[in-house]
């Protein structure tokens, strides 16, 4: 049970993460999905199956950009992804409205009433 | 499973369309390549990202209703575009099997003066009764209808006693053409001292008779 709660909870931040990893420089789906599982604490630990089709969804929305780089001897073609403009703003608001909506959840969970956020 | 028969496994079970399926299979060989160079088995990248039934059912499970309808959509033009042939087909068979009338004086293959005078000649052995004779000019086809009661039981249809035959008053002649074949078919009405008959006859190419209505 507590393991599809967590895959819910993780789906709803899982795409102001992953911007949030773009935010500084391009990256490719292999390296996003190491750095999540570093920075997560190993709980947010993610598949191909999950990473690219939410990447394909910011990139429908206009919010990151792609591109494949070439091939070498040393290391295969691979697809980078970057933080739009547009992306940019998105994930301020993104965050802004995540920071809220902790917050509420937490005065509720705590039974700390109204007024923290 | 080996790593390409694995990816290729999973892009098999995609519900996408044919082009979110290639930027899969690339990325999918890039993940893995990428990750054997950082020193990961492939034993250890197939447990990582699961089998290939589990990968395929998460990407189905997570790509967007738009991406998924897109296979379905082409899935759709696929059902209509066979549908729209078989339509093709079926109208271009219907419509060789239907007769078209043309203008016999444009015909390449029948003379009017012909048909005529072959016509008139028919039309004397139908008051003769010389079903016989008749039969010369029948095609096989018409031999039965010629050589049993058919042509004589459609004569009695026209009731009385015809007559003298006092000839053919008006006619309308057209090159016919249906399944693939062609003939000439001629409308004449002859008037007889008791009443008028309207005869169609038809001939195939070589002048043979091969239809007769009389009314």
């Amino acid at each position: 049970m507590t393991n599809r709660y967590e895959q819910q909870m993780k789906k709803g931040v899982l795409d102001m993460l992953i911007m949030k990893l773009l935010e500084e420089e391009e990256k490719y789906g292999y390296q996003l999905i190491q750095e999540l599982k570093q920075k997560g604490g190993g709980r947010l630990t993610l598949k191909e199956g999950t990473l690219y089709p939410a990447l394909y969804r910011l990139e429908e929305e206009g919010w990151i950009q792609s591109r494949w780089s070439e091939a070498s001897d040393k290391e295969p073609a691979k697809k980078y992804y970057e933080l739009t403009a547009a992306g940019k703003q998105a994930l301020q608001e993104i965050f802004s409205i995540w920071k809220e909506f902790s917050c509420n959840v937490e005065q509720i969970m705590d039974g700390a009433g109204e007024g923290r956020c | 499973m080996q790593q390409e028969e694995y990816i290729k496994s999973v892009v098999r079970k995609l519900q996408c369309s044919g082009q979110r399926k290639e930027e899969i299979e690339k990325e999918l060989a890039s993940d893995i390549q990428t990750a054997l160079a950082n020193g990961e088995s492939w034993e250890e990248i197939e447990n990582r990202m699961g089998t290939s039934d589990q990968l395929a059912k998460e990407f189905n499970e997570n790509l967007t209703p738009k991406e998924l309808s897109g296979r379905k959509r082409k899935q759709g033009f696929l059902i209509a575009g066979i549908i729209v042939g078989i339509l093709v087909l079926l109208g271009a068979g219907v419509f060789w099997i239907l007769p078209k009338s043309y203008e016999l004086e444009k015909s390449g293959i029948f003379q009017e003066a012909v048909v005529l005078e072959q016509t008139e000649e028919i039309i004397a052995l139908l008051d003769m009764e010389d079903y016989a004779a008749l039969g010369d000019y029948a095609d096989e086809k018409m031999q039965p209808y010629i050589q049993g009661n058919s042509i004589s039981e459609a004569k009695a249809t026209l009731g009385e006693e015809l007559g003298e035959n006092q000839g053919i008053t008006s006619s309308y002649m057209a090159e016919v053409r249906q399944s693939g074949k062609r003939y000439a078919m001629i409308q004449a009405t002859v008037q007889y001292e008791n009443r008028s008959v309207t005869y169609t006859i038809s001939y195939d190419e070589d002048m043979r008779l091969a239809g007769l209505y009389m009314k």
